[in-house]
């Protein structure tokens, strides 16, 4: 019970996208490829019952090809490029009658060579995941796609800062090393769910998604319409974490349903969840020169992103991925090579941390390699070079409002690490927001209160709640007395979408301005607009990356048995930067629920492969945290500033628990290179000593 | 003593003449770590996500060994 009433969720009230029925409707099932990569020869439709609707390939030969940065995706695929890819779906009155036809259609194929590996697919002669790059899908607010016509390479990001390459060969200190992540699902409670019904011309989506109006964009040119002509309509999600991002299966439920002449649901099962999107993995190969004092001179960092089978956006995610793996250091001289590359796997996507998880194990493992090479302490290393406010970033940006060295202190401070740093590591992170974006936000007087309209998601981050607890706080009622609709294309106004923790903050400014706004015209409407503008040149990496940095440190006290490799976490803390905190009890979630993702990334959770199938995909093979594998003690704080502005923090807790707990290793001798850190892998470090 | 080991192979694993070695004996560590080294030596283990076989093997010897040991104590 709070000032808001019984928690919804609690009580069962609380409709998701899986809950949305219509009148007449349909129900969807997939026909998937067995094989990683082939051609559709021929589907056959003679066994499907009566009164079942297929959607085949030819179907969609007269519509758009969509993609959120490139365009590279059929609605239908008539040339499955993973294992899991959807070659036709099936409209019926019942989900098992559905699921029974699609075992009915009979798919003849002809196999195509494939490549798994993001390093292997950018070798001479490589299997082509595509035949030509895909169109860059314009995104205003997105970025410039950098593809290599003939290679498998879909984005190249680039950083030039100063000249390394020279810096490097004049350091005192070198060291290298490489390191890897695997892939890894978002595992929400509630799988994708999506309704389409057209209706005079015009179509309706309630789909579960982080980003309606991007769907939007990207089904106006799927089905060749105005983007008026189409309405999503978000409701809450039963958890997200990035996976339910761009169009999914808005598109396919949405020809479907046109096809069908009813409205048509689709519900994913647990199983088709790890064929849908996933984390990218990635391969880093990083370098770092220093002098002998430990101040870093320069930095040379060569990133394989592997996106899978389509490109999403993983041109955005090497690009962040990049620019995270540079750190929150003055570092005169970086290069950066970050690939985003076409595979033969289920697609990569956005997942909590967007890539910044991914370069932070590389770039702050290898921090710990150096301090151990130098004779210096990690911590003192690192505040050594901690970028502090006015300091350029290797982007040529001039850096403000930064709490690196709080967040840092704060962590090693809660661990004792300067007392005696055997067990303990340490991890820094910086984060870049989505930049650049827009968000807007409506307030109007209603009887009772007031109602405000935007597009930003609910999750379960809470963004209503905080919406709730600043418009009581800006418009003097009480947070029951605000109405907060589901964001609805037709009636929100326009935000980029619910993602890098930015709702907050952007809606928040936004909001503070609609009210101001209302108080001068009469106290019955208004609006509100924030902005942030920016952008990196992919060229360069030169720009300005984020207009408001995640700033945030975690530390890990581990022991080690030595006979068995197993790991355990005595203490886990994360301090994270939040200048000040709108919705408090939010806020610690956000904490807590983002450190134990990572210690499932740390210790858990990969998606296991053979010749391209997913071979782990249920919660029996595929190990997220459960109650018994958290640490002994979970920490964490907020940290906030008189007068300072509200900071995101969704995810900022979650890219250092990987590094923290695999420097905590260092500490013991035990050096490991790859997530996640198995006992056996333990086992491994302790042979190798 | 009897000894048997799961999650290592595709069923529960014991090994009754190993056991017996134990009879009228006492559970002293060299033949805890007989018994312990014979499961290790003798398991026939499966690999899969969770581990693979050689982990398997060695930490079943540990495993062993240690259960011997809160038995003993």
């Amino acid at each position: 019970v709070s000032a808001i009433g019984l928690d919804p969720r609690v009580t069962g009230g609380l409709r998701y996208a899986h809950d949305v029925e219509r009148p007449g409707m349909l129900h969807a099932a997939f026909v998937r490829s067995p094989h990683a990569h082939a051609r559709v020869k021929r589907v056959d439709v003679a066994a499907v019952p009566e009164g079942c609707t297929v959607l085949v390939p030819a179907d969609v030969d007269d519509l758009g090809i969509y993609g959120c940065q490139l365009k590279d995706q059929r609605v239908v695929a008539d040339v499955a490029r993973f294992a899991g890819d959807v070659v036709a779906a099936v409209a019926a009155p019942t989900r098992e009658a559905a699921k029974a036809a699609a075992l009915a259609v009979d798919v003849s194929w002809e196999e195509l060579p494939a490549v798994y590996d993001a390093v292997e697919a950018v070798a001479p002669g490589a299997p082509l995941v595509h035949e030509s790059a895909g169109a860059d899908a314009g995104d205003a607010v997105s970025i410039d796609v950098r593809s290599i016509e003939g290679s498998n390479v879909c984005h190249r990001f680039l950083i030039r800062h100063g000249d390394a390459e020279r810096a490097m060969a004049e350091a005192e200190v070198v060291v290298e090393e490489v390191f890897r992540t695997p892939s890894a699902a978002h595992a929400p409670m509630e799988p994708h769910a999506t309704l389409a019904e057209w209706e005079d011309g015009r179509l309706t989506l309630w789909t579960a998604t982080q980003t309606p109006f991007n769907v939007r964009a990207d089904l106006a040119g799927v089905f060749g319409l105005a983007e008026d002509a189409i309405r999503i309509v978000a409701p809450p999600m039963g958890g997200s974490f990035g996976a339910k991002t761009f169009v999914r299966l808005e598109a396919i439920v949405a020809a479907l349903a046109r096809k069908a002449g009813a409205p048509v649901k689709a519900v994913l099962d647990r199983t088709e969840e790890f064929v849908t999107l996933n984390r990218h993995p990635a391969t880093m190969r990083m370098r770092l020169g220093a002098r002998r004092d430990g101040t870093l001179v320069a930095k040379e960092l060569d990133c394989w992103v592997d996106t899978g089978a389509y490109a999403d956006c993983g041109p955005g995610v090497a690009t962040k991925l990049g620019y995270a793996g540079v750190g929150p250091y003055r570092i005169p001289h970086v290069r950066v090579d970050s690939l985003a590359i076409y595979t033969n796997l289920p697609p990569n996507g956005a997942y909590r941390g967007y890539g910044a998880m991914q370069s932070v194990w590389a770039s702050e493992r290898t921090m710990d390699i150096l301090a151990e090479r130098l004779g210096m302490s990690p911590l003192e290393l690192r505040r050594r070079n901690l970028l502090r406010d006015g300091d350029r970033f290797a982007t040529g940006e001039v850096m403000h409002d930064v709490h690196f060295e709080d967040c840092l202190q704060a962590a090693a401070e809660a661990v004792g690490y300067e007392d005696d740093p055997r067990g303990k590591g340490l991890c820094v992170l910086l984060k870049g927001m989505q930049t650049p974006s827009r968000a807007q936000i409506e307030v109007e007087r209603t009887p009772i209160g007031y109602v405000i309209r935007s597009a930003s998601c609910e999750m379960g981050q809470g963004i209503r709640r905080s919406l709730r607890l600043l418009g009581a706080e800006m418009l003097g009622c009480e947070p029951g007395q605000i109405e907060i609709p589901d964001p609805d294309t037709d009636s929100s106004p326009f935000d980029t979408r619910t993602t890098s923790s930015r709702s907050t903050h952007m809606m928040g400014r936004a909001l503070e301005i609609a009210v101001a706004d209302l108080r001068a015209s009469g106290g019955e409407r208004g609006f509100g607009e924030i902005v942030n503008e920016g952008g990196l040149d992919p060229d360069t990496g030169q720009g300005v990356a984020s207009t408001h940095w995640h700033q945030g440190a975690a530390a890990a006290q581990v022991s080690v048995d030595e006979e068995t490799g197993v790991l355990t976490v005595e203490h886990l803390h994360a301090a994270v930067y939040a200048g000040r905190v709108v919705n408090r009890p939010g806020a610690e979630l956000q904490n807590e629920g983002s450190m134990v993702m990572g210690l499932g990334t740390a210790l858990l959770e990969g998606i296991l492969f053979a010749d391209g199938q997913v071979t782990n995909a249920n919660f029996s093979d595929y190990n997220i945290p459960a109650a018994g594998d958290l640490p002994k003690r979970l920490t964490h704080e907020l940290i906030e500033r008189e007068g300072a502005e509200v900071h995101g923090l969704g995810e900022t807790a979650l890219p250092p628990v990987p590094a923290a707990i695999g420097n905590a290793l260092q500490s013991l001798g035990l050096h490991v290179t790859e997530l996640p850190i198995t006992p056996e892998a333990v086992l491994e470090a302790v042979d190798a000593r | 003593v009897r000894v048997v080991v799961g999650a290592v192979a595709e069923v529960p694993q014991q090994f009754p003449d190993l056991c017996e070695r134990a009879r009228g004996r006492a559970l002293d560590a060299a033949l805890r770590e007989e018994i312990a080294e014979g499961y290790g030596r003798r398991i026939e283990p499966i690999s899969d996500a969770r581990g693979s076989a050689d982990y398997r093997r060695r930490v079943t010897r540990v495993e062993v060994r240690r259960a011997l040991e809160d038995v003993a104590a």
